[in-house]
């Protein structure tokens, strides 16, 4: 979560590979995006002033197992 | 030269790994598996996300530590890796093995080592012919299981490569066998055919053992396993709910252990498995009623564990979240339902000790919120001193 400098983007911070994102200012809540760093699926779940919060999306794929 | 976690998602097992990693001073590389395309062509390799090119994380890699949380993707990168001349942990020979209930089974029994009888029949439950016209196989599949194991006693049905308990089904009676056999249709998690297994009579726990091999040095089973326990459904995974405890392992069930690791991981410098075992109990030495108020009491003193594990703090601060969770669990721990049921199941092994047989080898096992806690044991530290062990 940062403040964005450019107004056209925000800026957010990869959760899982700590990757600086811009994410279009024109994105929704609930959209998900993907990081350019490490490809992960990542939800918006909250902007506010120009702060973006993104999470991992919990997929659980049929095969995945210890 | 280094070790690099390779994953999918991460998840509290591959945070903890990196804790861990930071703690004992290991530098660890990241390698995003999922969304990374490899290149192979007469320039070479690359791999690249569509942001980031991670060649050259591939290239000062020595040693992968597979954390890939899909079975297949998990095995692909394992051959993937070491085509590229990495060092794997674990193997692509040890992935091809535990990928499959079956194949763990055969290498088992071949050395002798316990495991529930089990029928494996080649043919899938129905078959297309090229009319379109299906085949029904069912009945056969069923008479075939029948004939080896009685229905009266329960025949397990399980998916070859699944986890979680999905697609474990018990039948006790020909009809739902028959039902059970529809539902095992080839699929990710089975491939072919159907596989049958006796029901074992394991009361109300099963055991999480977990045994590993550095290079250069003996296979070791740590002696403290990981109960789970319920009455709740026979099978006791805890994603189904179920609770967790401590269990003390007698010697012969150590060296037993021992001996499925080094067969399981024969012909391979290093090697670590979690392995499921079930112990046949002939004398349930306790009165029922009383574990199962236990359970009920211990479930109570479990839900503060499983409000901290439900906290996104998780997500912003590992290590804090970390110690709210070792604390809520010493407190689950030290509860006096807690040792009453560890009592039973510790005493119950101690007089079945004869009576185990193994029956799966988890390649890649979850290890922080249960295993760690209950056992003593930070998976993650014998992973990355293995993962140490096999760069020369
Ligand atoms: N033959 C059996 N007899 C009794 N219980 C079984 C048997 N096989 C599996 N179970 C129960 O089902 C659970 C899941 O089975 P398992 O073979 O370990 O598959 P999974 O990959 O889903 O963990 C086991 O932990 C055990 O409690
Ligand atoms: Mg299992
Ligand atoms: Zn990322």
């Amino acid at each position: 979560m940062t403040n964005s400098t450019n107004p056209n983007t925000f800026k957010a911070k990869c959760p899982d590979c700590d990757a600086e994102l811009e994410i279009s200012s024109d994105t929704e809540v609930s959209e998900i995006v993907s990081c350019s760093g490490c490809g992960l699926e990542l939800e918006v779940k909250s902007i506010r002033d120009g702060c973006v919060d993104l999470q991992e999306l919990t997929i659980e794929g049929e095969d995945w197992g210890e | 030269m280094s070790i690099a976690l390779l994953y999918e998602r991460s998840e509290n097992d591959e945070a903890g790994i990196k804790h861990t990693a930071q703690q004992l001073g290991i530098d660890l590389n990241f390698i995003p598996f999922r969304k990374i395309a490899l290149t192979i062509s007469k320039e070479g390799f690359t791999a690249k996300t569509k942001g980031k090119d991670y060649t050259d994380v591939f290239n000062q890699t020595v040693v992968v530590l597979n954390r890939a949380q899909s079975k297949n993707r998990r095995l692909q990168a394992s051959y993937i890796m070491e085509a590229l001349g990495k060092k794997t942990l674990n193997t692509s020979q040890v992935e091809f093995t535990c990928y499959s209930k079956l194949r763990t089974l055969l290498k088992l029994w071949k050395a002798g080592l316990p495991v529930p009888k089990t029928v494996f029949v080649p043919c899938d439950a129905s078959d297309f012919m090229k009319n379109h016209r299906e085949i029904h196989n069912e009945n056969d599949i069923a008479d075939l299981f029948q004939a080896e194991i009685p229905i009266d006693d329960g025949i397990v049905i399980k998916a070859d490569a699944g986890t979680h308990g999905k697609m474990i089904m018990l039948s006790k009676t020909r009809e739902e066998l028959i039902d059970n056999i529809k539902k095992t249709k080839p699929n990710i998690i089975n491939p072919i055919g159907v596989v049958a297994q006796e029901l074992i009579n394991k009361w109300f726990y099963d055991l999480r053992i977990i045994v590993y091999k550095e290079k250069g040095k003996q296979a070791i089973c740590h002696n403290k396993a990981l109960a789970r326990a319920g009455f709740k459904d026979f099978r006791t995974n805890t994603f189904l709910g179920n609770l967790v405890f401590e269990a003390n392992l007698p010697t012969n069930v150590l060296d037993l252990a021992v001996k499925c690791g080094n067969t399981l991981g024969e012909g391979n410098d290093a090697w670590i498995f979690a392995l499921d075992a079930m112990v046949n109990v002939s004398d349930k030495h306790v009165d029922e009623a009383f574990i199962k108020a236990q359970l009920d009491f211990a479930a109570q003193e479990y839900l503060p564990v499983q409000k901290v594990k439900a906290a996104e703090t998780r997500l912003t601060d590992f290590s804090a979240w970390n110690t709210k969770l070792e604390q809520a669990f010493s407190m689950y721990a030290n509860s006096s339902s807690y040792q009453k049921v560890k009592n039973v199941i510790d005493e119950n092994i101690a007089n079945n000790r004869d009576a185990l047989v193994f029956h799966e080898a988890n390649s890649c096992p979850e290890f922080w919120e249960n295993t760690r806690l209950v056992t003593g044991l930070n998976v993650a530290v014998p992973l990355l001193k293995t993962a140490q062990s096999l760069i020369d």
